[in-house]
């Protein structure tokens, strides 16, 4: 029988409410076991953007095509992006990370991910990042995805990513999956 | 009941009178209760036993609008770039408008209502269709320069969308850069354009500037991606 298989078309589309005015965003998509990529980059880099002053949002417009062969539900793609600002010196700080869910029905959809980061709560990290600028960062990205060590943790809310998505999906039905 | 072809032309217009078939004559043996059962579109979906025929997907639309800060006479070009399995079976898959100028008024708005009609046929959904755009501009000479770059998907699902496209210049490293293409007239631009904006890769590490912002209205209708298999909304029948 056939496969199920997923196409997730669409663009890393904008960035709003990020403190600096150079900007640019990691993106990734990542499943579970089960799903295997058939064509398409799971993961990139958008270009390194420039905001005038008089503009309210960064414009990324990073296009991705990605199809997805799918043998479980479990592990349904996210989208993790990591955000990363460049001061005028060229140094680069993170701005935010930020998970997203794709969506399981099929359509155009238009997600928004709010984005955090890092709070230092050293006093040496504090001076650091008021003195330096220099912020944290985190060591193993793992825990963007689960919800285990999150306690004891402080972050600090950032800006929003959005993107556009448009879902594909063929044969779910042959095995009596219904997504929408 | 007999349809004729004036039925379903659009418009009197010559351009939509075609000599070919139009894809709706093919249905006209629908009122044929024999033919009826066999017909192509009735039958269910089976993964086994795939449909001979390709679905189509029909992309049309306008480039309503822009906002380009304090440019000012720019003309808009389209390119539909699409996988290598995506046919091409009626329309013009590129196009310049004319050069807008803006009101007089305190309004920056460019308003070009450029449409757009293509119709592509398929068998995998694989390489969507994506319209790159490029908008120029008239140097002090009278030169044509390409200046700004901008892409986006064509929306998935049938219906109408509006998308806004954000249009990027990018930004030459040194300023000796700037003043050389200033003099020659060419400012900073990428050659092989549209693949290079449309695939997204190798992106990392160019530095662009937002140029302006573009709006797009597309219209999109679909047929027989459901014999494929394909669900492209949620709205359920």
């Amino acid at each position: 029988m056939a496969t199920p298989q997923l196409h997730l078309i669409g663009e890393i589309k904008s960035a709003k409410n990020f403190e600096s005015n150079r900007l640019f965003c990691k993106w990734e998509f990542k499943y579970g076991k089960h799903l295997t990529v058939i064509d398409g980059n799971t993961e990139g880099e958008t270009f390194e953007e420039e905001k005038p002053d008089k503009e309210t949002a960064f414009y990324f417009d990073h296009p991705f095509d990605i199809h997805f062969k799918v043998e479980s539900m479990r592990g349904w793609p996210k989208v993790v992006v990591e955000v990363w600002e460049v001061a005028d010196d060229g140094k680069y700080f993170i701005a935010g990370y930020g998970t997203g869910t794709i969506p399981c029905s099929p359509g155009s959809h238009n997600i928004e991910i709010k984005c955090w980061r890092p709070k230092d709560q050293t006093w040496y990290g504090y001076l650091r990042e008021s003195l330096l600028g220099v912020r944290s960062e985190l060591a193993t990205k793992e825990m963007l995805l689960s919800s285990m060590e999150r306690n004891l943790f402080e972050s600090e809310t950032t800006g929003s990513i959005t993107v556009d998505i448009g879902i594909i999906a063929k044969d779910f039905e042959l095995y009596g999956i219904k997504l929408s | 009941m007999e349809r004729s072809e004036e039925d379903l032309s659009l418009g009197s217009s010559e351009e939509y009178r075609d000599e070919e078939k139009s894809i709706f004559t093919e249905d006209m043996n629908i009122d044929n209760p024999h033919e009826y059962s066999k017909h192509e579109n009735l039958q269910t979906y089976d993964p086994k036993r795939q449909p001979h025929s390709f679905f189509y997907l029909g992309i049309s639309g306008q480039i309503d609008s822009g906002e380009f800060y304090d440019r000012d006479g720019i003309a808009i070009k389209y390119d539909i770039v699409k996988g290598n399995r995506w046919k091409l079976v009626k329309g013009e898959e590129t196009g310049i408008s004319q050069h807008g100028f803006r009101n007089q008024g305190a309004s920056k708005r460019i308003v070009w209502n450029f449409p757009f009609e293509v119709i592509y046929s398929s068998t995998n959904v694989k390489d969507w269709p994506q319209i790159v755009l490029y908008g120029s501009g008239k140097d002090f000479r009278g030169r044509e320069v390409i200046e700004f770059y901008g892409s986006v998907h064509v929306p998935t699902s049938p219906g109408r969308h509006t998308r806004y496209v954000r249009m990027f210049q990018p930004v030459t490293s040194s300023i000796f850069g700037k003043f050389l293409g200033w003099i020659k007239g060419n400012p900073a631009s990428y050659k092989d354009a549209p693949n290079l904006i449309a695939k997204g890769e190798g992106r990392e590490v160019t530095r662009v500037q937002s140029g302006g912002l573009l709006k797009i209205t597309f219209q999109i209708t679909q047929r027989n991606l459901e014999k494929y298999g394909y669900k492209t909304t949620s709205n359920d029948d």
